[in-house]
């Protein structure tokens, strides 16, 4: 059959009103899932691409490898000078970066101050091709990115805060798209590499060095610049190794994020599954009037699949752009604690793939909805009575194969929690195998009571469930609350986990002293930030004061891992975090870390380097460090991993010995708030320093926990949001091909209110159930992806079942589904009475 | 016109000719006639409020439709007792069940009604219209979908149901032998009611004879 005919007879079917209204609903469920995959999508896409911005495209230019220093002082200009002597190489971009809060007349940021010299501007760096030499070369200044300059107002002077110390600086230029692309919406600040080595205190000091060679010449150069480099205590790495580092730092968040947007996704393709699948009815019509007019099965297919590309494209059309909407909207947040170690900003980044993903799952959805009543309808003969329930055999096939996915399942979080994402389409499956005859279950018990209580509304809802001509229709709304419930449930118990987890971890991590003094600002919250010192002893003379600690940390590169080094005075209260050991001795790790010579590490990296309790190992430092492990412990939240030594074992490993923290504990009955506000006096004199108790320092952390989750928070409100537009969707398709039905009993003489109630009672117990099942399931799901998150990523987590993400879950579908529903009945059952005749 | 209770009433003519249209105006779904008043129990029939409409709908009239209006998923007598249940939900079952047995369906009472053949069905329906002891029965072709010997027992046990319960029951119909058995035909032509001059009753008693003869 040409197209042409395909196209007339489709558009005779969709001339009637009730078919172009089940098509919109249809539309619009599918694009409601559709939105959904695509939004999760670009969360999960875009983290990843925001810093392999900087590098790879921007400072990097055609240099091909970089000398980079492995601790936060630097290396001496003097390698500069013997690298330029090496044979081969062509040029040589030097660096100096270091971590400062700028401060604007209405806020203040970290970011990543970049040093670069003026005369290798014009060469081949795209980061300032065309930014103006002269401005640099000759200005004291520092340009910064518009948005970031708007967002803290900076005017033509901002304060740079550079540890403990404040320089204030002039804005030369601010940065927009047009001057360096998506960077933009990185926090980093550039300037001369004079002037950033003179505002860091840093003069003759170097973090990195471009390297472009001769490419005949690649292989002697490499091996001069490697024997350089290991003679200087440094790192030689391709150009382009904060790209692979920063991949290995997302790694965890992007398996996790990958998880839960394959999950986003799961839940999407249901919903626009189950759309298609409510308005079977209309779809039944059609096979069989065409096959009434004559046409063949083959016909018959075309039509519907040219059904299925309307409804498809339409609502992939729709699906993106409100996905898209919703991107941007909902996932606005930077990502926390990761720009402490990254200039990563919050780019949105929307690729290829994402929206080929959404558009494929949407015309999956629509073909296979529409196809689905095709098999039994067209292989029987065209006027026999159509079978409305499931066969005894397709019962118990689906007992047996929900049975075994739920098995599956359980075999995952068992034995494999990498494959989560395999184990959660195999527990939607078994909840879809399983719903039938869980939500039959269900009625048969909740029907007695509620038509108790609801009297004769409530015993039409209950019998209008029972209809077989409503099954099909009925399971795919009840699946569709079953699935919503699942997927905000098991999200809500996942970032709850993971959020208790971090908080012990942080509230593990800073109760090792009653008061902390840090440099101002967010940064400084990890303890990489150093500042020079001050008198300790004068600190010790404070009333209320017990014992002063000095706290050193930063970040290492270890391989491709850019690592949080913790170091703690050996005199801390506690140096290793207990509830973040993993089968290890808490007692053996803690004493061994403060005699010196030990150190804990993350699960990932004892699996990387293969270490086992008490073996040597080198930490990598400035000054290569032998030690022996002595415990390991979760990422701490860092998802590359961390090391934790003390502090005066860090002193040997890195140049410098200058704190990035102090640790001060309290006499024991004198409250922690009072020699708090008295150390913050013996501050006056240094600005940049702030003294805050355990517990102060703690709910920072909290906050930095939660911003980090936020992405996972957002899904699960998108979930939520989406499950609540679909079921909306499904029961208002439900609630039109009602409506001659509604007029029928109105010329019976039934009332709005008794119509109105059975609709209410309907909904309420069809999503009741369905909710019931999901959220029950959604705990299970919990399970894997908390066991997923703690073993593949590393991450800090607390087991636990979060019932209260069960209720809150099951009551925000409901209350919010049935009220809108209630709503839409009340119009519905407004419909005039029905004309004694059929044919009216 | 006037149906007096019990009285069995046909209105027959050709599609198009305002059977419907006529009905629609008796169940008050239309405002008012062209011309003329309609009356039911001496109550004026337009310009009913909602909850008047309603209240009439419910006590005073039942329409025999077709068998979709049945609650789907209900059985058989829960189907028939909805109306009842308005006013009497707890008796609502028990009040309807003796309509159902003398309509034939004594043992499929508990029986939900998809699982009932469409003659099974009908007689549901018109347990459902009789159910509130209405004092006007409207029937648009109930017979329409029904094979010839469920048209007639359906449309016998209407005709004794209305005259034992008297109820006045108006029917419209295009087919001549289900006018047949109404005790007055009214022929609807224009617009206009007559009674109908080729009355198909006497054709249609000579055929029963004729056959009666043959056989």
């Amino acid at each position: 059959m040409s197209l042409k005919s395909t196209r007339f007879l489709y558009g005779a079917h969709i001339k009637a009103r009730s078919v172009l209204v089940q098509l919109a609903f249809a539309i619009f469920g599918v694009a409601v899932g559709v939105a959904l995959l695509f939004g999760s999508q670009i969360s999960s896409t875009s983290l990843t691409h925001s810093a392999a911005e900087l590098s790879t495209t921007q400072l990097v230019g055609t240099s091909q490898v970089q000398l980079d220093a492995r601790g936060p002082e630097g290396f001496s200009e003097h390698v500069l000078e013997e690298v330029r002597r090496q044979p081969g190489v062509q040029s040589t971009f030097p660096v100096l970066e270091r971590q400062v809060n700028v401060i604007g007349s209405s806020g203040e940021r970290s970011v990543d101050l970049i040093g670069v010299e003026p005369t290798a501007l014009r060469a081949t760096i795209p980061l300032l091709r065309q930014f103006s030499a002269n401005l640099l070369r000759h200005a004291h200044g520092i340009a910064l990115p518009e948005p970031l300059s708007n967002e803290i107002n900076a005017g033509a002077i901002v304060r740079l805060q550079i540890g403990a110390r404040f320089v204030n600086t002039l804005v030369g230029t601010t940065l927009t798209p047009a001057d360096i692309g998506r960077l933009v919406h990185s926090p980093v600040a550039v300037t001369s590499i004079d002037y950033a080595q003179k505002v860091a205190n840093a003069q003759g000091r170097l973090n990195r060095i471009f390297v472009r060679y001769r490419p005949a010449d690649a292989a002697a150069t490499r091996s001069a610049l490697a024997r350089l480099a290991a003679r200087s205590n440094i790192n030689l790495n391709p150009a382009g190794f904060d790209a692979q580092v920063f991949g290995v730092a997302v790694s965890p968040e992007s398996e996790s994020e990958l998880l839960f947007s394959s999950i986003a996704a799961l839940v999407g393709f249901m919903f626009a599954l189950n759309a298609m699948l409510i308005t079977i009815p209309a779809r039944r019509k059609l096979i069989e009037d065409l096959r009434e007019q004559g046409a063949t099965r083959k016909r018959t297919v075309q039509v519907l699949l040219f059904d299925a590309s309307v409804i498809g494209v339409l609502a992939c059309v729709l699906g993106l752009a409100v996905g898209d909407a919703l991107s941007i909207l909902v996932f606005r947040t930077q990502p926390g604690y990761l720009s402490f170690a990254f200039p990563v900003g919050n780019a949105r980044v929307v690729t290829w793939q994402s929206v080929a993903l959404a558009v494929v799952v949407g015309m999956l959805a629509s073909v296979f909805g529409v196809l689905w009543p095709v098999r039994h309808i067209l292989a029987r003969r065209l006027r026999t009575a159509q079978r409305l329930t499931l066969t005894h055999g397709t019962q118990i096939a689906l007992l047996i194969l929900g049975v075994v996915c739920l098995a599956i399942t359980t075999a995952v979080l068992l034995a494999d929690t990498g494959a989560a994402v395999f184990g959660n389409a195999t527990l939607i499956v078994a909840l879809a195998c399983l719903l039938p005859l869980l939500y039959r279950l269900l009625l048969r018990l909740l029907a007695p009571a509620v038509m108790r209580v609801g009297g004769v509304a409530a015993e039409m809802a209950v019998d209008e469930l029972r209809a077989p001509q409503t099954r099909v229709r009925s399971l795919a709304v009840a699946l569709l609350g079953a699935v919503a419930v699942f997927g905000v449930v098991e999200f809500h118990g996942v970032a709850t986990n993971l959020q208790r987890g971090l908080d012990a971890s942080a509230r593990d991590l800073d109760s090792s002293a009653d008061i902390w003094i840090t440099p101002r600002g967010s940064s400084s919250l990890l303890g990489t930030i150093t500042f020079a010192p001050f008198d300790s002893e004068r600190l010790a003379r404070i009333p209320g004061v017990s014992r002063v600690g000095t706290y050193r940390g930063s970040f290492l590169d270890w391989g491709a891992r850019r690592l949080w080094i913790v170091a703690p005075a050996s005199n801390s209260r506690s140096v290793v975090p207990s509830s973040q050991l993993l089968d290890s001795n808490a007692t053996f790790a803690s004493a061994r870390v403060r005699a010196g010579g030990w150190a804990v590490l993350s699960q990932a990296l004892v699996s990387e380097y293969q270490l086992h309790i008490g073996q040597s190992f080198t930490l990598p430092s400035p000054h290569p460090l032998a030690l022996r492990l002595a415990g390991v412990t979760t990422n701490l939240g860092w998802p590359p991993g961390a090391v934790i030594l003390n502090s005066a074992e860090y002193a040997r490993g890195w140049e410098g010995s200058n704190p990035t923290a102090y640790e001060l504990q309290t006499q024991s009955g004198i409250p922690v708030s009072a020699v708090r506000d008295r150390v913050g006096g013996a501050l006056r004199s240094q600005p940049g320093l702030v003294a805050e108790t355990s517990l102060q320092r703690q709910r920072r952390h909290y906050a930095l926990a939660a911003q980090g989750l936020q992405r996972l928070t957002q899904i699960r409100w998108l979930i939520l949001a989406s499950a609540i537009l679909a079921i909306v969707a499904a029961m208002g398709s439900l609630v039109w091909q009602r409506r001659d039905r509604i007029a029928a009993d109105r010329s019976n003489g039934i009332t709005r209110m008794v119509l109105w109630r059975a609709l209410v009672w309907e909904s309420a117990l069809l999503l009741g159930a369905g909710s019931l099942i999901g959220a029950v399931w959604g705990l299970y799901a919990q399970l894997l992806g908390s066991h997923f998150l703690s073993t593949v990523t590393g991450f800090p987590v607390v087991y636990s079942i979060e019932g209260d993400a069960a209720v809150s879950g099951f009551a925000l579908v409901n209350v919010v589904a049935v009220a809108i529903l209630a709503s839409w009945g009340w119009i519905a059952v407004r419909v005039r009475a029905r004309s004694v005749s059929p044919a009216y | 016109m006037t149906v007096a209770r019990g009285q069995f009433v046909a209105v027959y003519g050709p599609s198009g000719s305002g059977k419907t249209t006529l009905l629609d105006l008796i169940v008050g779904l239309r405002s008012t006639p062209d011309s003329g008043s309609i009356r039911v129990d001496g109550r004026e029939v337009a310009g009913m409020s909602n909850k008047e409409a309603d209240e009439y709908r419910l006590h005073k009239l039942g329409i025999i439709g077709e068998s979709g209006v049945l609650q789907q998923g209900a059985t058989a007598v829960r189907a028939a007792a909805i109306r009842v249940a308005m006013d009497d939900a707890r008796r609502a079952e028990k009040r309807v069940a003796p309509l159902l047995v003398s309509l034939g369906l004594g043992g499929r009472l508990k029986h939900r009604v998809e699982q009932l053949s469409m003659g099974e069905r009908q007689r549901v329906v018109i347990a459902l219209a009789l159910s509130t002891d209405p004092q006007l029965v409207l029937a648009d072709e109930p017979t329409g979908r029904l094979d010839s010997e469920n048209t007639r027992l359906v449309l016998t046990l209407l005709r004794e149901l209305c005259r034992e319960r008297g109820v006045a029951l108006l029917l419209a119909t295009h087919d001549r032998e289900v006018a047949a058995f109404a005790d007055e035909v009214l022929e609807l032509h224009d617009g206009k009611l007559r009674p109908y001059a080729a009355d198909p009753r006497p054709a249609l008693v000579d055929g029963i004879r004729e056959g009666k003869a043959a056989s």
